[in-house]
C-alpha cells in the first residue's frame, strides 16, 4: 500500500513541476524582470524558436495579441537599481531611442493610461529624449502611471533600422522620488 | 560436520535492489510526465485560452467585416499599441470561401498583420513593402496535402486583372486581420479614421459555397 501511496505522489509531483514550471517559465519569458540590455529585456516573436513559444505564450494566456515580427519591444519592470515601478513613484526615462520608423513608450499594466510617440516627443537639442511617469503632471514628456500598483515599462521599435539581435543602445531609466 | 550456509542475506538485498528499481522507474516516468505536461501546457493551453477569450471580447464584431476599434478595446487587445493609434480589424472565417480585404489608407506608416485564431502570426505587410495607398489581400485557404497530391485546383481563383493584391494561405478557417496605424493623437486618429472608414472586408465574389 505504502508503495503505491509513494508512486502517485511522484506522479502528483511530476505534473504539478511540468504545471509550474510552466506557468513561472511564460510569465518571466516577457521581461517581468529580465535584464539582458542595460535593465530591459527583449521580446522578439518569431514563430521558430522555443523561447518565442514561451513569450507569445505570456501574451495569450492574458488574451492579447502577441507583438508582431517586426516589432522590437523592450520591457522592465525595475528601473537601473533594481526598485520595482511602482504607480505611486516618479521615474525618468532618459536618453537616445534608437533609430526606427515609429517608437512609442508606454506603460504595461492595469489602468494605465498615456503613451510617448516618435510623434509626439519633445526631443533635447542632441536628439535625445527624458520622458518622466508620474502621477503629478510635469513639463515636457510625461505619462501619467495609471493607478496599479506595480509595472512593467515598454518601449516598442517599430522597423527598427538596426538588423535583428543588434545590441541597441537604450535610455537609462532613474528613480525620481517616491 | 555440515556447514550450514547462511543465504538469507540474498534474498532481502535482491529485494531491496528490486524495490530502488521500481522507484528509480517511477521518478524517471514522473520526469517525463511533467516535461509531458510542460509541453502540452506551453504548446496548447495559452493558444486555446487566446481563442476563447477574443471570441468574448470581439463578440460584438461582424465576421468578415472591417470595423475600427475602439480606442479602449485596441489598446487592450494589443499592448504594443496606445489609445491614439488607429487599428482596424477584420475577424474572418474562410469556411465559406476566400475573403478580400480591400484596404484604402492614409499616407503615413502603417503595418497589417495576420493571425489565426490561436495567436500565431502568419503575415504581414507594411507601407514601405506595399508602396500604394489601395491594395487588397486575398485571404484562402492553404490546399491540404491531399488535393496538392491530386493537383486539385478548385482553390487557385486569380485575382482580378490590374488588381494590387496579394493572397495568403491559412490552414485555420478563422483569424484576425489587423491594420494598425500608429497615430500622434486623437485629433489625427479622427482624421485617419475617416479616410480608413472606405476599406471593406468580405468573401470574395464567386467564391461563395
Amino acid at each position: 500500500m505504502r508503495k503505491y501511496a509513494v508512486i502517485a505522489a511522484l506522479l502528483m509531483a511530476g505534473v504539478s513541476l511540468g504545471w509550474l514550471s510552466a506557468r513561472f517559465m511564460m510569465q518571466n519569458a516577457a521581461g517581468a524582470g529580465g535584464t539582458t540590455n542595460g535593465g530591459w529585456a527583449e521580446i522578439t516573436l518569431t514563430n521558430d524558436s522555443l523561447r518565442s513559444t514561451y513569450e507569445s505564450g505570456y501574451y495569450l494566456w492574458r488574451g492579447k495579441v502577441p507583438p508582431p515580427n517586426h516589432v522590437r519591444l523592450f520591457r522592465r519592470a525595475v528601473d537601473d537599481e533594481g526598485n520595482n515601478l511602482r504607480g505611486e513613484c516618479a521615474i525618468q526615462i532618459e536618453g537616445t531611442i534608437p533609430e526606427a520608423r515609429w517608437w512609442v513608450v508606454n506603460t504595461d499594466g492595469a489602468s494605465t493610461s498615456g503613451s510617448v510617440s516618435a510623434g509626439t516627443a519633445i526631443r533635447e537639442a542632441n536628439g535625445d529624449v527624458a520622458i518622466t511617469i508620474s502621477q503629478s503632471p510635469v513639463p515636457g514628456n510625461w505619462i501619467k502611471p495609471g493607478t496599479a500598483n506595480s509595472y512593467i515599462l515598454q518601449l516598442v521599435l517599430q522597423d527598427s533600422s538596426a538588423s535583428p539581435g543588434q545590441q541597441l543602445l537604450l535610455p537609462v531609466v532613474k528613480r525620481l522620488w517616491c | 560436520m555440515r556447514r550450514r550456509v547462511n543465504n538469507s542475506c540474498c534474498p532481502s538485498s535482491n529485494g531491496y535492489g528490486a524495490n530502488v528499481a521500481k522507484y528509480v522507474f517511477w521518478v524517471i516516468f514522473s520526469a517525463l510526465l511533467g516535461f509531458s505536461v510542460h509541453l502540452g501546457y506551453i504548446l496548447f493551453v495559452p493558444s486555446q485560452k487566446f481563442s476563447a477569450q477574443i471570441d468574448a471580447t470581439l463578440r460584438n464584431q461582424g465576421t468578415n467585416k472591417f470595423e475600427i476599434l475602439d480606442a479602449r478595446l485596441q489598446a487592450a487587445l494589443m499592448p504594443f499599441a496606445t489609445t491614439d493609434d488607429l487599428v482596424g480589424l477584420c475577424k474572418f472565417d474562410l469556411s465559406k470561401g476566400s475573403v478580400k480585404l480591400t484596404v484604402s489608407v492614409p499616407e503615413g506608416y502603417w503595418t497589417l498583420s495576420v493571425y489565426t485564431l490561436h495567436g500565431r502570426q502568419i503575415y504581414a505587410l507594411n507601407g514601405e513593402q506595399a508602396d500604394t495607398q489601395n491594395f487588397t489581400v486575398t485571404l484562402s485557404k492553404s490546399r491540404s496535402l491531399v488535393s496538392q497530391i491530386i493537383g486539385d485546383d478548385t482553390d487557385q481563383s486569380p485575382t482580378a486583372e490590374g488588381d494590387i493584391g496579394w493572397r495568403v494561405g491559412l490552414s485555420e478557417d478563422q483569424g484576425l486581420a489587423f491594420l494598425w496605424m500608429p497615430q500622434s493623437d486623437s485629433w489625427q486618429r479622427q482624421e485617419a479614421a475617416a479616410l480608413l472608414k472606405a476599406s471593406s472586408c468580405g468573401l470574395q465574389s464567386g467564391d461563395q459555397s
